[in-house]
């Protein structure tokens, strides 16, 4: 080819690189000075991964939907910062005032003097009305077993309600505010066996600051300003939109270009790339959750507690933590997240130890390294595909088992084969997660009598001493009696590491600087102050 | 003709009936229940699972669960409800495939536009660099795949220059423009999906033109009419590219079924609300009513796109006729 041909054809190919490189980045607008005082109007532009699933809270099976709906219709108490689950931690919202019985039985809660937004009065008859919902068969509700123990919500008159529980227990105000309160007059209208085909939508009615006005499927979702909001001057906001994107990767890019303002989950390895240069405030907050490695309990040699101890200090966890979330998270302690007024604070986690997990791991009979006696323990690690954080894991925790002489195959599977193949015991061991929201059950996770298909301790674990710590929890009559319980119960776990505890992760959200008010306090609930957000 | 036609898409309906009973079968093998994809990592009491999956009929056995989708479909024309999106089937598509024809639609202009265009202005030039330039970068267009070409774009067009939005159907504000307003919103957002998800397809329209262009330009009666005296705009336009066009027609028909069932990955990733986005959150969530509610219609387009390209190819070759009329 001639030079000056090829000359053209590389300035041609050579053109997309310097494309790239070159053009400005959308200029973000920085806010002029920070106005301290809250300013009316603007709409907000949330971008989200989901979509909401039914604009009613006891059909929805999504959380993000859950995070808007409780902006829709509120409870009688809503969590407020700090320990979770007690009642000093909620503040009045639908109700002012509540007082228990003398006896232990009964909760009477006074609701304060409110509309709906179309005007009709919220009154006891929407608490009793929804109660009814919330325990009805043919309602899918996730939380139904938060209605267990009450055995009645009688209306006393039109602003006082009294919930009776079957018996004394410490979680009887949380299972009572638990899940919005619905409109009677609204959602009466369709049989309970109907709400799961029902469109939401319709209702158009609100209790708290928005109101759901459009919702173009897989496109864009709109709420409006609610007028009848109980709180004078709140939300602050005229709209809040949500732009629905089932790719993270473009929902930072447009966060980065301004054409959204608030994005809620940013993966952890673009908190520091998309807060470096200013144009955007990162906001990390707690969430109740942990990953872990469940070990099959049922199966040899994961049914030894001592081995399962050994596997737990072969792992790097504080590595993990730095290098799979950016260092924004800390090392699983024990069964119980951080952001549970129940954890133990005073709970270590098992130390990074491979030497004495080498110990451990000859004293059974394996090889630790190339030319020792013993067998090879060989593995196989589950994880489901797709969590890019996890599959990072896999490949780590192979290398640091393989450290020790474990020879660990990975195999990432899709969510629902996984999860088939675990509950059927056919698996050595998974990585997973749970994600706590408000009430977390320990007992549902680790009692023995919770083991397939009877529960959620998947991995078959089996302590009678923590056995018998659960049974005396449910008896327990006060928060302060239940506290010395927990305790025990979380240390005893971890010392047997059913599971390996490896971290728990923040959540980080980021929003445009002309976004103003926000604060995420609450970790069930990142919306918790949408109505407090303004547009500077 | 008529009849020709009616037997045609009578054809349809047992291909769309048994498209929809092989992925009814084929979803039904995945382990585990629906429930599990949507409860992710919430650990939920035993019991309230199973409420979760009575009240939506997971706990039906699968052939009851088949026969109640078919009877209500034969009897009585219902798709069912989509629980994902929380509206009747036939709703969810109805606001789903208007957006996928328009930009289904819209790369197929784009694609045979451009792939004629460049097929023939670089068969006009074979052997110089311009056919060399159009070549390889048909072939890198063609290798490409459509979400990495997709995120590049926006990358480029969206955040480093900002001349196209990265997502979406329309603008945050569109309601409030005026009709003039919101066309050329929805213009602008349709640019980059429909020409990501054309690329490749005009790409391949590309070579199969400048091929048909060669073998057309070398023909005898090519180089009668240069002999006559005929122009080489004329020849290249008016004569060769009449031959060359025939095999393009049959392309493009058979291309409208790739290109709906392709937009599943261009709809993903700039967030475009069409029947392709609707049936990937349609297995992910294993809303089985809309997997095969959109298995069907795809299977319909298939039988529309090879209907199409008959008819086009009849009328556009007088030696070809339909099959009725030459029996007849």
């Amino acid at each position: 080819m001639e030079l000056k041909r090829f000359r053209s054809l590389l300035a041609l190919l050579l053109l997309p690189a310097a494309l790239f490189a070159c053009g400005g980045e959308q200029a973000v607008p920085e806010a002029s000075v920070a106005d301290a005082s809250p300013r009316a109007g603007g709409t907000l532009v949330i971008g989200s991964i989901s979509d909401v699933d039914s604009w009613n809270e006891y059909i929805s099976q999504q959380s993000f939907t859950h995070f808007l709906l409780h902006r829709v219709y509120l409870r009688l108490a809503e969590p407020k910062p700090g320990p979770l689950d007690h009642p000093e931690s909620f503040a009045p919202s639908l109700a002012e005032t509540w007082v228990p019985s003398e006896d232990g039985l009964s909760w009477t809660f006074r609701l304060r003097e409110a509309v709906w937004s179309d005007g009709e009065p919220i009154d006891a008859d929407d608490v009793r009305f929804t109660w009814m919902a919330q325990t009805s068969e043919h309602v899918p509700w996730i939380a139904a077993a938060s209605k267990a123990q009450i055995v009645d919500v009688e209306v006393l008159d039109d602003r006082t309600v009294r919930f009776h529980f079957e018996r004394a227990y410490p979680y009887q105000f949380v299972d009572a505010v638990e899940g919005g309160i619905l409109p009677q007059h609204v959602f009466g209208k369709v049989p309970f066996e109907q709400w799961k085909d029902h469109d939401w939508l319709t209702a158009n009615v609100a209790s708290g600051p928005f109101i759901p006005a459009v919702h173009r499927p897989g496109e864009q979702i709109e709420l409006v300003r609610n007028a009848n909001y109980y709180e004078p001057g709140k939300p602050y906001l005229d709209r809040v939109v949500v732009r629905v994107v089932p790719d993270i990767s473009n929902l930072t890019t447009q966060l980065r270009s301004g054409e959204i303002d608030y994005l809620e989950n940013i993966p952890h390895w673009d908190a520091e790339s998309l807060g470096s240069d200013g144009s955007l405030e990162i906001v990390p907050f707690e969430y109740a959750n942990y990953d872990f490695i469940g070990w099959n309990g049922a199966r040899a040699p994961f049914n030894d507690a001592e081995m399962r101890r050994a596997l737990t200090m072969a792992i790097d966890r504080q590595a993990l933590v730095d290098e799979l979330i950016a260092g924004h998270g800390t090392v699983g302690r024990g069964p119980a997240p951080s952001a549970w007024w129940g954890a133990d604070p005073g709970l270590d986690p098992l130390p990074y130890d491979p030497e004495t997990a080498r110990g451990i791991l000859r004293a059974k009979g394996y090889s630790t390294a190339e030319g020792e006696t013993g067998e090879t323990l060989h593995m196989t690690l589950l994880t489901n595909a797709g969590n890019r954080v996890r599959e990072d894991a896999l490949v780590k925790i192979q290398a640091h088992l393989a450290r020790v002489g474990v020879e660990v195959s990975i195999q990432p599977l899709e969510m629902r084969t996984m999860r088939g193949q675990v509950v059927s015991g056919d698996y050595d061991a998974y990585l997973g997660g749970w994600v706590f929201s408000g009430k977390v059950d320990l007992q549902g996770l680790f009692d023995s009598a919770a083991a397939p298909p009877n529960g959620m301790n998947i991995v078959s674990y089996a302590n009678p001493e923590v056995d018998e710590l659960f049974a005396q929890l449910a008896q327990a009559d006060s928060w302060e009696s239940m506290t010395p319980i927990l305790r025990e119960v979380q240390a005893k776990i971890a010392q047997d590491q059913p599971y390996s505890f490896l971290y728990e992760a923040q959540r980080i959200a980021a929003h445009a600087p002309t976004v103003a008010g926000v604060r995420i306090d609450v970790p069930s609930d990142p919306l918790n102050n949408l109505a407090d957000y303004w547009i500077q | 003709m008529i009849r020709y036609l009616l037997r045609r898409l009578a054809v349809a309906v047992p291909l769309m009936l048994g498209v929809a009973t092989l992925v009814f079968i084929l979803l039904e093998t995945a382990p585990g229940s629906p429930v599990d994809r949507v409860l992710g990592d919430r650990p939920v009491p035993a019991e309230v699972r199973e409420r979760i999956e009575r009240a939506y009929g997971f706990d039906r056995p699968a052939p009851e669960r088949y026969v109640r989708w078919l009877g209500a479909l034969c009897l009585r024309g219902e798709l069912g409800w989509s629980h994902s999106r929380a509206r009747p089937v036939s709703r969810a598509i109805g606001e789903a495939l208007p957006p996928t024809l328009l930009l289904a639609g819209t790369a197929m202009v784009f694609f045979l536009v451009a792939g004629i265009a460049l097929g023939a202005w670089s068969a006009a030039r074979r052997g110089r660099w311009q056919e060399r330039l159009v070549t390889l970068l048909s072939l890198g267009a063609y290798a490409m795949p459509a979400f990495w070409l997709g995120l590049m774009a926006i990358l480029l067009f969206s955040y480093r220059f900002g001349w196209f939005p990265a997502s979406s159907m329309r603008d945050v504000d569109a309601a409030s423009f005026s009709a003039a307003g919101r066309l050329l919103d929805l213009a602008h957002h349709l640019v980059l999906p429909a020409a990501v998800l054309g690329a490749a397809s005009a790409a391949a329209m590309m070579r199969f033109v400048q091929a048909g262009m060669l073998e057309a330009l070398a023909e005898p009666f090519v180089l009668a009419a240069r002999a006559r005296g005929v122009s080489n705009r004329r020849l290249l336009w008016g004569h060769a590219l009449r031959r060359a066009i025939l095999p393009v027609i049959n392309l493009a028909g058979l291309s409208l079924p790739v290109l709906v069932s392709g937009s599943l990955v261009v709809e993903v990733v700039f967030a475009w609300p069409g029947m392709g986005r609707l049936t990937y959150d349609a297995i992910l969530t294993q809303d089985t009513g809309v997997v095969l509610a959109t298995t069907m219609l795809a299977a319909l387009f298939v039988v529309l796109g090879n209907l199409l390209a008959d008819l086009a190819m009849a009328w556009a070759d007088p030696r070809v006729r339909l099959r009725e009329e030459s029996a007849g």
